[in-house]
């Protein structure tokens, strides 16, 4: 793999950087925010006495630089607070929201991939034909069109009236407890799946199509139009005239050849767009009651749940940075000419 | 005698665009025997490379053949479906071109191209068999430790060495005519001779009708039996190298031979020919070179000349040339 000791380093660097810049950030903010928190941590009607018990656990009665180290200290350890909403420990909490969500953004992103790049191709395929126009327009309407309005209509026509599919969570309780299945991962389908448990798998697989789908549609829209724009470049390049020229068959040039040139390019981009993707999971876990990273920041934010919310804000910070890295490594491991 | 591999008829090809049909070639007729070399020659935009380009059956998609015919190894290739075309592109024609990095997908080895040729036009499906094959052709264009080359990416070559590649994957499959779209212009000189000479070899030793376009007068005395002086589309002169290179008839290509800088002789000025190609949308009753001929008689702009064995073996279109032969 063309991936040298230096870039893993830098990019670790990269992610304490980021994380450390995300810490101060909320630490500033949340220490000019007008809250008390030994308020809400002292519980109602706190006597004075009670008060400053929980100043002092806080450290609200140390300098603003000793509060900082703790809050860095803190978080180092793991300590990263209790939600003031659920009463458990943010980074428990966290742990299992954050794989229903990967596990929805993975499903999205694989769909997306699977149906975008095949119509992009295909319509810088056929270009100024029937079929570049209707993928152009389904692109740009899945690029568009917003995600909770998808969310709430397919929601309501496909699950509600036609009872197609479920509307709802990720997974049956019912089948779960028949079955007496235990996660392990987290990632249900995957679970199930090593464990032979087809009931739960499949139960799990009905609840996912519907938001991962609407999940898909930014990055679907993007990876088609991406691709085709990509693919016509390519076409049009003398090596793929000249593959053509010594002989070799037009199915090959472009599906072996061409395609692979489309690819870095449309990865990138995606794996750019994997912050709205995140933004588009709060919308359609609100919807779809998806027990994930967006719906437990969302019921955080809407609860002022400050140390879940700065919790979740740090955790995208970290997905998105290594998101970022995988990304260089892939287009590396495609493109022979990058080192990195 | 056996049908010459490649023989172009009074070929025609219009390219339409938004300005207007362009009326790029205008009944060019050639062959190219066995071991033969012919030479397109001409400024660009003179229709040499779109003649290439539909040898292989490879025209844009907004240029048409309107009339004539390419008869590869006796074969029509304009009646011939996409299909067709594509089975025998490799097998009896192929190409090589200007830029030799180009010509190369950058994400893949010179190997898994040749190999993926091999492949699927010879079918050597064995994977060591095709590599042994792939090894064989790099080693024949002479190029040192084909091991190598064949694991290196495009990137990690030199033009030099792609050229040599690209000619080795073109005639991996052994076809009999080898089209060269100024295959040297983008080399520096050294190199320039090395690549002519390795085709001039490969053409005797296997026989090859080699097309070879080039605006290039000196590469054209270097590789060609025969050269085809072409002007706006239409074929100006031919006959065997010496004798268009010594003793041109047509005044064009008196004016491109005196374009070509020489060290012997000092001139304070670089030599050009006055005007610019006519606008190829018109049609013109008369020789098309006329408006920018210093010798053009008063009936040239009116009547076309007819193209006329002006000595054995020697044609060419003009009235004056024709008369004061």
């Amino acid at each position: 793999m063309p991936v040298s000791k230096e870039y893993i380093i830098k990019r670790l660097l990269l992610l304490v950087l980021v994380v450390f810049g995300v810490l101060i950030i909320t630490f500033v903010i949340t220490r000019i925010i007008p809250a008390h928190p030994e308020l809400l941590w002292a519980g109602s009607h706190p006597t004075e006495e009670q008060l400053e018990k929980a100043r002092r656990q806080l450290h609200l009665d140390k300098p603003i630089y000793v509060q900082l180290y703790y809050y860095l200290t803190d978080f180092i350890k793991g300590n990263w607070g209790v939600s003031w909403r659920t009463k458990h420990p943010v980074l428990k909490d966290i742990a299992t929201a954050l794989p229903a969500t990967l596990e929805l953004v993975i499903v999205a992103f694989i769909m997306a991939i699977i149906i975008g790049v095949p119509l992009g191709a295909l319509a810088a395929l056929k270009r100024e034909t029937w079929v570049d126009h209707v993928v152009r327009v389904v692109s740009v309407l899945g690029a568009s069109v917003p995600v909770f309005w998808l969310a709430l209509i397919l929601q309501l026509v496909l699950s509600s009236w036609l009872g197609l599919l479920p509307g709802a969570k990720r997974v049956d309780e019912y089948v779960v407890i028949e079955t007496g299945f235990k996660p392990i991962t987290g990632f249900i389908l995957f679970d199930s799946l090593i464990q032979g448990n087809f009931a739960v798998f499949t139960n799990a697989l009905k609840h996912i199509i519907l938001p991962a789908f609407v999940l898909s549609m930014y990055p679907f829209g993007l990876s088609a139009r991406m691709t085709r724009a990509v693919m016509s470049e390519v076409l049009n390049e003398q090596h793929t005239r000249s593959a053509l020229a010594w002989g070799l068959p037009k199915r090959v040039v472009i599906y072996k050849y061409a395609l692979k040139n489309a690819l870095a390019p449309v990865i990138a981009s995606l794996g750019l767009s994997f912050g709205y993707t995140i933004i588009g999971a709060f919308m359609v876990e609100l919807v779809f009651v998806w027990p994930g990273l967006g719906l437990y920041a969302a019921m955080a934010l809407l609860s002022y749940d400050y140390p879940a919310v700065i919790g979740c804000v740090i955790v995208v910070a970290l997905i998105y940075t290594v998101i970022n890295m995988i990304v260089d490594i892939v287009h590396s491991m495609i493109d022979p000419r990058v080192k990195l | 005698m056996q049908a010459k591999p490649l023989v172009v008829r009074d070929l025609t090809i219009h390219y339409y665009t938004l300005h207007g049909v362009v009326k790029a070639v205008r009944g060019v007729s050639f062959a190219v025997g066995r071991g033969e070399s012919l030479c397109l020659v001409g400024e660009s935009g003179s229709g040499k490379s779109t003649i290439g380009l539909a040898v292989l059956g490879a025209l844009p998609s907004n240029a048409r053949v309107v009339s004539g015919k390419i008869l590869i190894n006796g074969v029509n290739i304009l009646e011939l479906s996409e299909k067709e075309l594509e089975e025998i592109r490799g097998k009896e024609i192929s190409m090589i071109f200007q830029d030799p990095v180009a010509s190369f997908n950058p994400l893949f080895t010179i190997g898994q191209v040749l190999s993926d040729i091999i492949k699927y036009k010879l079918g050597v499906r064995d994977k060591n068999e095709a590599k042994k094959l792939a090894l064989k052709a790099l080693s024949e264009v002479g190029l040192p430790d084909p091991e190598r080359i064949y694991n290196s990416y495009p990137h990690e070559l030199s033009g030099g060495m792609l050229q040599r590649a690209a000619i080795a994957v073109a005639l991996a499959t052994r076809p009999s005519i080898l089209v060269a779209d100024e295959p040297t212009t983008m080399l520096d000189v050294t190199l320039q001779a090395q690549i002519l000479d390795l085709l001039q070899g490969l053409r005797r030793k296997l026989g090859l009708a080699l097309l070879f376009i080039t605006h290039n007068l000196g590469v054209v005395a270097a590789i060609c039996d025969k050269v085809l002086v072409i002007y706006a589309g239409s074929v100006v002169e031919y006959g065997p190298v010496d004798e268009v290179l010594l003793s041109p008839l047509h005044p064009y290509t008196k004016r491109l031979i005196e374009c070509v800088p020489r060290s012997s002789v000092k001139t304070s000025r670089l030599k050009y020919i006055p005007g610019s190609l006519p606008d190829l949308r018109k049609d013109y009753p008369g020789c098309i070179f006329a408006p920018r001929c210093s010798e053009a008689l008063e009936k040239c702009s009116r009547i076309a000349p007819k193209f006329v064995e002006a000595k054995p073996g020697h044609f060419v279109a003009c009235h004056k040339a024709v008369k004061a032969g």
